[in-house]
């Protein structure tokens, strides 16, 4: 493998990440989808130092917590255990020098943490966004040039024991590709060994190195190249080339260092037996969720109302939508909802009042196509009286005048906060009309809302009232707020989307088009945009949609949203620990907390998210789900040729599995995939965080967002996906899209196919197509398979993979997957089994 | 003799101290159990120890001092209130209450919670029995008991190396501050014979001032120096963000700036001493101008605010060496309430939406601020009543006032909007003048009139301070390719660094007092 190569290989693993400003759920792994969860896991580990599986307690805990419930697997489940108590054995691991210099002489602060540090001020001058008044002068020059230059006058590293560091760095080229390449010569790292040796290197600044790769990902999205990651590369080089010629005459340091790249890269293949009895508990946990999951779908072909709905509402697929859904469902039975990615369809880009740039409401994997420009009047003081006063603020001459003079009103500021009072804004307008200046040609606008009416599934039978409801959260004080946000509107809230959305639903000449292509949308038929606020449960309309609605329609809309807010925050109180309350005070409550500055879990987000159901709604309609599934409306009947498949296929069931292994990571391995706790965040250059005084640059999700100080709040389980849908229409998609099947094969994901009778379900692993039981069928299957007579039966002995370690109805494992061929009037004509995975 | 109203006034104000000191009796591990209880019970006495500060705060600045002793063994309790102490005790007590309060949610479902709440509580008695006491073994005792209880807020987290090598950086410095209260209180013995301040304080102004009244003066002045951060001493508190927000607003706003208030306290024998007072100028001047200068320079919002606070610190001391002892208590004041407030919502730092920037100052701009700033602040001087011309000292301090005046006018009348901004550069300006001079003629009659012995700066001093605060001006001013210039930029990458203060600490706490990498292991 050439350099080149290896860089390339290299930088290709490190995930993409956001920053605050509009941060968005990413999958921690997505550059290891391309191999099984074992080899990831394997990877990780050596390369990384991180963990893709949680350790044997916590499976140990969760599966002490099944026992009972499902007897007769409690042999298996011992057995299970058994394995796990297993001593875990020594694993190797690859490490950079200054990793290998804290290993063979530990010191505090070790070498990593010191050389983080080093790469992690500078990394946060260069790309502050404006917290440094004296800003790092040299932002015009490439990150290595600027940082070479900036390190060539440093004197840290020399001060902290890095002898003759500073003309180290001046002996570089500017050129980090020849930087890499001398430096792998210098340190001696084979070829064979050099992808992952450079990896570690990246993950050893991951928090940085991920934020780049967001950035040369956005450059490339705008037909630019980036070498960004590189550069940073050869920073992270530059110091483990200075650390290993600290060893140079350290004749044990230099035979570990050369004796690591002899053993470390022979046994990708082989994968511990405890890895592999953690991945077994970490499946029977999934596989558990699942089978309660399907056991609470409504089984039966969907069956079509004709009567015209009171209102239809269209909502976030996010799985707090779930809870809202059902919530205003409850309120009468003529009330439909639909669920759709958040953004309804429109890659919006936003631009503020006032603002000098627009920013993407849309989802990640999509480029924004039209342009919104808000025309409403800026409210708050204009800016040029802000800069003034900032400056005063935090110039090193008048800050002192500054807190001279206002100091003593950050009292009055101070005293306001702890009498922050809830807003009093449930399900009333939040927008003046209008004010939004979309610019998409005349022509566009019809084939726009047809598609958006096309993939929302709402062709026909409209209601009087159609509610657009994007959403949002409000909290204070919060450095991750962006999180709680629309994943699919980019890490904002979804009202622009919404209200773009519903004018141009309204609009007569759309309308008149609309007829043209065959939709017909009654004249009385009004679209209005909402936004549900995920913290408070509030739903705000936009003025201009409710006044021009029926006074009737209104203030039922009003009443319905209002009732259900209050039944969404009853479900939510257990969790705020807030049970004992009477609505009324509940709402107040969670409006408080949504305002109080002190803070830190307003509310738990899509904590908890599990599944990915696409079906229409009457599978799961006045089903209770939890909260923790993302739900996409999909009639296959309506969808022929497959193309709405593709789409949720390719888009929403992508971002949910972003938004699952995003939460799974944080939860699993924290340190290395979260941000760490939120009482210790210290926001830097005004987009991220480190944790206390420096360290790499945090990303993922603080602990506090999974955790609530007793228990974790999010159940780390990879996402399944369920799909009401033939298993080929299924396999379509994945034939034309690599990276979905990837993630299906190689277990990122769980893929179920629905069975049209609703009673039985089609899983897809790596080698096909297997059916799944479930309730009686399932129990009947495997008295056949407990059967001593039954083991004797050639057919069986014919699948040398099999066994009968455990079994799946007591959702215990799907490993043993059950593969029934049915005949017309004979459910147990042949039985065949096979190791799946 | 004490009245009743002595009697009732000190006995509000012990209180407060009192209250905490219940609040945080139980042992860590009882706390820990009974986490959220603890934690209420924590906030409510807070605001019960803020109430009856109040009530007493309100007493003395109506109705005139009071004190109480009361003898405890061999020991004197002393309860002293004038106004400098009210003042200070309502807003410590101002403080411990808001920042009990938000730790109260935003510690919910930590580990060692309770623990927490046990040693705020503590620290917060211990700074209010500083403020109040009538002596100054008193005042040394509750000091040391500070650090010593804040010692435990800093290893809330002791896995973290980072928060364990700050606060053995802060231990050091603090032992050192510890030594020399310890020396003041034999001099001060051997000077008057007492350590109630009352006595001490008492000395004609005629007599001449004895070499062991300068000894004390100047050990006092290094003691305040070493306990509130001022250059060389500074290099623990930008590193002390490995512990959570609220001890951070705490130490920030209630607890460094006791060296402020040892040095107010202490003024009539400080401001008898010229060595002390130059001490003051010149390393709080420094310290202002030096971390200032890194403080620019600092992309995270918590380091930012440390490298502040050492620059107001030593602004504040800055002032106390020039004789303003009024404006140094304001600075205090509104200093804590300022960074209280920064610190306890630094969260919120995600950058919004970024708006067109207004261009650099212009000359005529620059003219124009410089020229209505000077009218302004000299006709408000002469409207309020406030002599700004009276000493040297007070000459530097409002000429520094009305430059950063000057470039707020300019900063505004350089944007291009020129019917409101005409306007708003002239209103917005005069409103902080004139809010200035009120408050600094309201902070004046916090402290009895001063002995008059100010030892005057010499003009060399207080041009070469000037000199170093407009070089702070020039460095925002600078145009882009100037800040590339090799010399800007080479002072650019030290400021950047803390000019290698903190590095150079570090490394020297780790060669008298080594973390040991084994514990480190054992907490990872």
């Amino acid at each position: 493998m050439s350099t080149t190569d290896a860089v390339a290989g290299a930088c290709a693993l490190v995930p993409p990440y956001w920053p605050l400003t509009h941060f968005v759920a990413v999958n921690p792994f997505v550059g290891l989808s391309d191999r099984s969860f074992a080899e990831a896991e394997r990877l990780l580990d050596r390369v990384g130092h991180a963990q893709l599986l949680a350790d044997a307690p916590f499976y140990l805990n969760a599966l002490a917590e099944s026992r009972g419930d499902s007897a007769g697997a409690d042999h298996d489940l011992n057995a299970l255990a058994r394995s796990l108590d297993a001593p875990s054995p020594q694993r190797e691991r690859l490490h950079a020098a200054t990793d290998l210099s804290d290993l063979l002489r530990p010191s505090v602060p070790g070498w990593h943490a010191l050389i983080v540090d080093e790469i992690s001020k500078w990394c946060a001058s260069y790309y502050d966004q404006g917290q440094a008044a004296w800003g790092m002068p040299w932002r015009d020059r490439s990150l290595f040039v600027a940082w070479k230059t900036a390190a060539i006058q440093d004197l840290n590293p020399e001060l902290m024991g890095l002898h003759g560091f500073r003309q180290h760095v001046a002996s570089c080229a500017d050129d980090p590709r020849q930087v890499i390449e001398q430096g792998l010569a210098a340190v001696g790292v084979p070829l064979a060994a050099r992808q992952d040796y450079l990896h570690r290197l990246l993950m050893s600044v991951s928090g940085w190195s991920g934020y780049i790769q967001h950035r040369v990902r956005q450059a490339s999205m705008n037909g630019d190249q980036s070498d960004e990651l590189v550069q940073l590369l050869a920073v992270r080089f530059v110091f483990d080339v200075a650390v290993h010629a600290e060893h140079s005459t350290n004749r044990i340091w230099q035979e570990r260092w050369a004796a690591q790249f002899a053993t470390a890269n022979g046994d990708a293949g082989s994968v511990a037996t405890d890895v592999e009895a953690r991945h077994a508990a970490q499946r029977t946990l999934e596989h558990r969720y699942q089978h309660t999951l399907f056991a609470k779908l409504t089984p039966g072909a969907p069956t079509e109302s004709v009567e015209r709905p009171a209102l239809q509402a269209v909502f976030c697929i996010d799985v707090r939508s779930e809870v809202f859904r059902r919530a205003l469902e409850a309120q009468h039975p003529a009330i439909q909802t639909i669920g759709f990615a958040g953004f309804f369809g429109l890659p919006l880009a936003y631009r503020p009042t006032g603002a000098d740039h627009a920013s993407a409401r849309c989802p990640v994997l999509l480029s924004p196509a039209i342009t919104v420009e808000d025309r409403s009047p800026a409210t708050g003081l204009p800016y040029w009286l802000t800069d003034a006063w900032s400056a005063f603020q935090t110039s090193g001459l008048s800050c002192f005048a500054f807190v001279e003079t206002t100091g003593l009103v950050f009292g009055a500021a101070l005293a306001r906060q702890w009498f922050a009072r809830e807003r009093d804004t449930p399900a009333v307008a939040r927008h003046a009309p209008g004010g939004l200046d979309v610019h998409l040609a005349a022509d566009r606008r019809t084939g726009l809302a047809l598609a958006v009416l096309q993939n929302m599934g709402l062709l026909s039978n409209f209601a009087p009232l159609v509610l657009i409801c994007g959403h949002g959260s409000t909290t204070t004080n919060n450095p991750y707020a962006s999180s709680l946000a629309c994943g699919a509107c980019g890490g904002y809230p979804g009202d622009i989307n919404a209200r773009v959305a519903a004018d141009l639903l309204n609009d007569p000449d759309v309308r008149a088009g609309l007829a043209g292509s065959g939709v017909a949308v009654p004249a009385d038929t009004r679209f209005v945009a909402g936004l549900h606020d995920t913290t408070t449960d509030d739903v705000m309309l936009d003025a201009s949609g409710v006044d021009a609605a029926a006074g009737g329609d209104r203030d039922r809309l009003s009443a319905w949203l209002q009732a259900a807010g209050n039944a969404c925050r009853r479900e939510r109180a257990a969790g705020l620990g807030l049970v004992h309350l009477s609505d009324s005070a509940l709402g107040a409550a969670v409006r408080r907390r949504s305002l109080d500055w002190s803070e830190v879990r307003a509310e738990w987000g899509l904590a908890g998210n599990a599944a990915f159901v696409a079906a229409p709604r009457n599978r799961t309609r006045g089903v209770d789900l939890g909260g923790r599934v993302f739900l996409h409306d999909y009639d296959a009947a309506s969808d022929p040729d497959g193309a709405r498949l593709e789409l949720i296929m390719t888009a929403p069931m992508v971002v949910a599995s972003w938004i699952n292994l995003q939460y799974y990571a944080s939860t699993i391995d924290n340190s290395h995939f979260g941000s760490g706790s939120k009482l210790l965040h210290n926001v830097v250059g005004a987009f991220g965080a480190w944790e206390g005084n420096s360290g790499d640059l945090r990303v993922g999700l603080p602990w506090q967002s999974v955790h609530d100080g007793e228990r974790l709040r999010h159940e780390p389980l990879r996402l399944s996906v369920l799909i009401d849908t033939m298993p080929a229409s299924i396999d379509a998609v994945l034939a034309r899209h690599d990276h979905v099947r990837q993630l299906v094969e190689h277990e990122w994901i769980h893929l179920f196919a629905l069975d049209p009778t609703g009673r039985c379900h089609w899983r897809r692993t790596a080698s096909g197509w297997t059916q799944v039981l479930t309730g009686t069928a399932a129990r009947h299957c495997l008295d056949l398979i407990r059967d001593p007579a039954l083991e004797a039966r050639p057919l069986l002995a014919t699948t040398a993979s099999m066994t009968f370690a455990s079994d799946y109805a007591t959702g215990l494992s799907g490993r043993l997957a059950a593969r029934l061929t049915r005949q017309p009037d004979d459910v147990t004509v042949i039985l065949a089994f096979e190791a799946a995975g | 003799m004490e009245t009743r109203f002595d009697l009732l006034v000190t006995l509000l104000a012990a209180a407060a101290p009192a209250l905490l000191l219940v609040a945080g009796l139980p042992s860590s591990s009882w706390m820990n159990r009974h986490a959220e209880p603890a934690a209420r019970w924590g906030a409510t006495a807070g605001v019960l120890a803020l109430l009856s500060a109040s009530a007493a705060a309100l007493g003395i600045w109506t109705f005139g001092p009071a004190s109480l002793g009361v003898d405890i063994g061999p020991m004197r309790f002393d309860v002293q209130l004038d106004r400098l102490s009210a003042t200070a005790l309502l807003l410590v007590s101002f403080l411990l209450a808001v920042v009990l309060r938000f730790s109260r949610g935003y510690m919910a479902g930590e580990r060692d919670r309770g623990h927490f709440t046990r040693w705020l509580c503590l620290t917060g008695a211990a700074v209010l029995t500083l403020v109040v006491s009538g002596n100054l073994l008193q005042l040394a005792l509750a000091w040391s008991a500070t650090s010593l209880c804040l010692h435990q807020l800093l290893l809330l987290y002791p896995e973290r190396p980072g928060a364990r090598l700050a606060a053995r950086k802060k231990f050091l410095i603090s032992r050192a501050g510890d030594v020399c209260l310890a020396a003041a209180l034999v001099l001060a013995w051997m000077e008057f014979g007492t350590w109630n301040f009352t006595t001490m304080f008492a000395t004609p102004e005629t007599t001449a001032v004895s070499p062991i009244s300068h000894a004390l003066a100047v050990i006092l002045t290094l003691g305040a120096m070493l306990k509130s951060a001022q250059f060389p001493f500074h290099t623990w508190l930008p590193d002390t963000m490995e512990t959570p927000t609220p001890v951070s607003a705490l130490m920030h706003a209630g607890v460094i700036n006791a060296g402020g208030f040892l040095v107010i306290r202490m003024s009539p024998i400080i401001e008898r001493s010229p060595a002390a007072m130059l001490m003051l100028v010149v390393i709080g001047g420094f310290t202002a101008v030096f971390a200032a200068c890194v403080m620019l320079t600092q992309a995270s919002v918590k380091r930012s605010l440390a490298f502040s606070t050492v620059a107001q610190m030593g602004f504040m001391m800055f002032e106390c060496g020039l004789g303003a002892f009024g404006l140094a208590l304001l600075h205090l004041v509104a200093h804590s309430l300022y960074k209280a407030y920064a610190f306890l919502s630094s969260g919120s730092g995600i950058a919004a939406v970024r708006t067109a920037s207004t261009p650099r100052p212009s000359a005529v701009a620059s003219l124009a601020g410089a020229t209505f700033a000077v009218a302004t602040v000299a006709v408000g001087a002469r409207v309020v009543g406030v002599n700004l011309t009276e000493s040297a000292g007070s000459f530097v301090l409002a000429g520094l006032f009305t430059t950063a005046l000057a470039s707020l006018a300019a900063g505004v009348w350089s944007a291009p909007h020129p019917r409101t901004r005409i306007l708003a550069g002239a209103l917005l300006p005069a409103a902080l003048t004139a809010g200035y001079l009120l408050l600094h003629r309201l902070f004046d009659q916090a402290l009895p009139t001063s002995a008059g012995l100010h030892q005057p700066v010499t003009p060399m001093v207080a041009a070469g301070v000037s000199l170093c605060f407009a070089a702070l001006l020039a460095a925002r001013a600078l145009p882009a390719p100037a800040r590339q210039h090799r010399f800007v930029g080479a002072l650019y990458v030290h400021a950047r660094n803390g000019f290698y203060m903190n590095t150079l600490a570090n490394r020297g706490v780790a060669a008298i007092w080594p973390l040991s990498p084994a514990v480190a292991q054992e907490f990872r």
